[in-house]
């Protein structure tokens, strides 16, 4: 059945599409500003803040989009899409800008040449757009049926973990449902049902003040988190569905966001 | 770009249950979920199971192996296909050779003569461009190095004291003209598993779909 290749074909990436379709927003905004846009501009948008550049925000979005689809030209080679060799595109090209960072800023992430901040930008942008690609694809009736639950697991290790697991039960205690009802922690494993609304406060800022205000991984900057997939039977062995329970509903994306911004705005009123 | 083709023809059974209730490309669909499921999580325990070997700052490159594995895109009739698009993961499991001059210099704007290979933690993950204070220097079998610059660095003692120190003389990066990589195959799921993770799926998805009475 299966056939593994080796070779050049172009399939679509829908990470690589999603951020082609996005719009340069270049503005001195801090982070904190930043926040205030709604969700569905965040998500339709690449910035970062203090980046008044247009011509930078570009270089990002090829550059990023070079990794997310790294199709090289005919003897060209494919260290252009590297991570490393996008970090070198961006130094060099502030460097003929003639960008300097403030001297107190020199090497942080307030300095736009350091590895941190460029590392922190692609990095961010790359997984959201292939965060929200497999958010996308999830959406099908047959997937929602076979694989209806999701667990958020750490994918990569950090020095100074975030505490998920409190996250997870605060965002649990958000939607209202008690844990075991559409929402779990078995173990320690964090699983829920794909659009459960736990997963509109997973990456909520109102909650969690680094968070990316997204309903798709990797939810906070620099997260090691990830999702995967629960299988219908999973679900079903740990009591989060029982044999013959209808499948989560397809929802499409710009509905989710709403429904996002809806319930941020509701915290923000009662607050 | 590793590209994974998932040919529902070969499961001959299933692919008929599935035509019977107009479900065919669902099925695939399902199937080359759970086989992309498998690979990623192979990639994810790939990850975790260890730091570079240079114990340099880690870049995350099977995590990100995994997460650069596209969504099933249906490919004609019935069949799926998927790819993983992360640079350098075919490479590391095909393995072959690599020969410099594909791509442009940062120092000369013309072909690359070498390949940089890093020699120390500090040049992993980099390029040789990041750095400021790499010297060339030539080696007789043709290969070069890239050193660090014997330079003066202020060091911090307690309280308001510094002193200087010399640093520099170390070998930053090994340049060669190509480079040869034996597979691994460890790096990918086995075909066979590969096979059994879509058919469990598909097989499971049809199943309950035959159970309660087909397509809806």
């Amino acid at each position: 059945m299966a056939k593994m290749d080796f070779d050049d074909t172009n399939l679509p990436s829908d990470a690589a599409q999603i951020l082609a379709l996005k719009k340069i927003l270049p503005t001195d905004l801090s982070a904190d500003e930043l926040r205030q846009l709604t969700s569905q501009v965040r998500a339709q948008s690449i910035f970062s803040a203090r980046t008044a550049d247009e011509y930078l925000l570009q270089l990002y979005q090829k550059k990023i989009g070079g990794i997310l689809h790294p199709v090289a030209g005919e003897g060209e080679a494919t260290t252009q899409f590297n991570p490393a060799y996008v970090r070198q595109a961006v130094k060099e090209f502030l460097a003929d800008s003639g960008y300097q960072p403030e001297p107190e800023a020199a090497g942080t992430i307030k300095d736009l040449s350091s590895d941190a901040r460029i590392n922190l930008i692609v990095k961010t942008n790359t997984e959201l757009a292939q965060g929200q690609g497999m958010w996308m694809k999830n959406q099908q009736a047959a997937i929602l049926d076979e694989f209806p639950g999701q667990e958020l697991f750490r994918a990569e290790s950090r020095e100074k973990p975030r505490q998920w697991l409190e996250r997870w039960r605060l965002a649990g205690a958000q939607t209202g449902d008690p844990i075991g009802t559409g929402w779990t922690i078995a173990g320690d494993r964090m699983i829920a049902l794909k659009n459960h609304d736990i997963w509109n406060w997973i990456g909520s800022s109102d909650l969690f003040p680094d968070a990316l205000d997204v309903i798709w991984p990797p939810f906070a900057f620099n997260s090691g988190m990830w999702v995967r997939d629960v299988s219908r039977g999973e679900m079903e062995e740990i009591g989060l569905m029982r044999r013959g329970d209808d499948a989560p509903e397809p929802m499409n994306i710009e509905d989710a966001l709403k429904a996002f911004a809806d319930k941020i705005s509701k915290l923000a009123e009662a607050a | 770009m590793i590209s994974l083709l998932l040919k529902s023809d070969a499961l001959i059974d299933l692919q008929k249950k599935a035509q019977a209730i107009g479900k065919e490309t669902d099925a695939a669909m399902v199937g080359a979920r759970g086989a992309a499921n498998l690979v990623r999580n192979h990639l994810f325990n790939l990850d975790q199971s260890g730091a570079n070997q240079m114990g340099g700052v880690r870049t995350h490159f099977y995590s990100s192996a995994a997460k650069s594995i596209t969504e099933p895109e249906q490919i004609g009739e019935g069949n799926v296909a998927f790819s993983i698009t992360k640079v350098g993961l075919a490479q590391r499991w095909l393995g072959g050779t690599i020969t410099a001059g594909k791509g442009i210099s940062s120092s000369s704007g013309g072909p690359t003569k070498y390949l940089a290979i890093p020699a120390r933690s500090e040049a992993y993950g980099k390029t040789p461009a990041e750095f400021d204070d790499l010297t060339f220097v030539p080696t007789r079998a043709g290969h070069a190095m890239l050193v660090q610059a014997l330079q003066t660095e202020m060091v911090k003692g307690k309280g308001k004291d510094f002193h200087t120190r010399e640093v520099g003389g170390l070998v930053m990066f090994w340049l060669t003209t190509e480079v040869t990589q034996q597979p691994d195959p460890a790096v990918m799921p086995t075909e066979d598993d590969i096979n059994e993770a879509a058919r469990y799926s598909m097989d499971n998805y049809l199943s309950r779909l035959l159970a309660t009475g087909g397509a809806n």
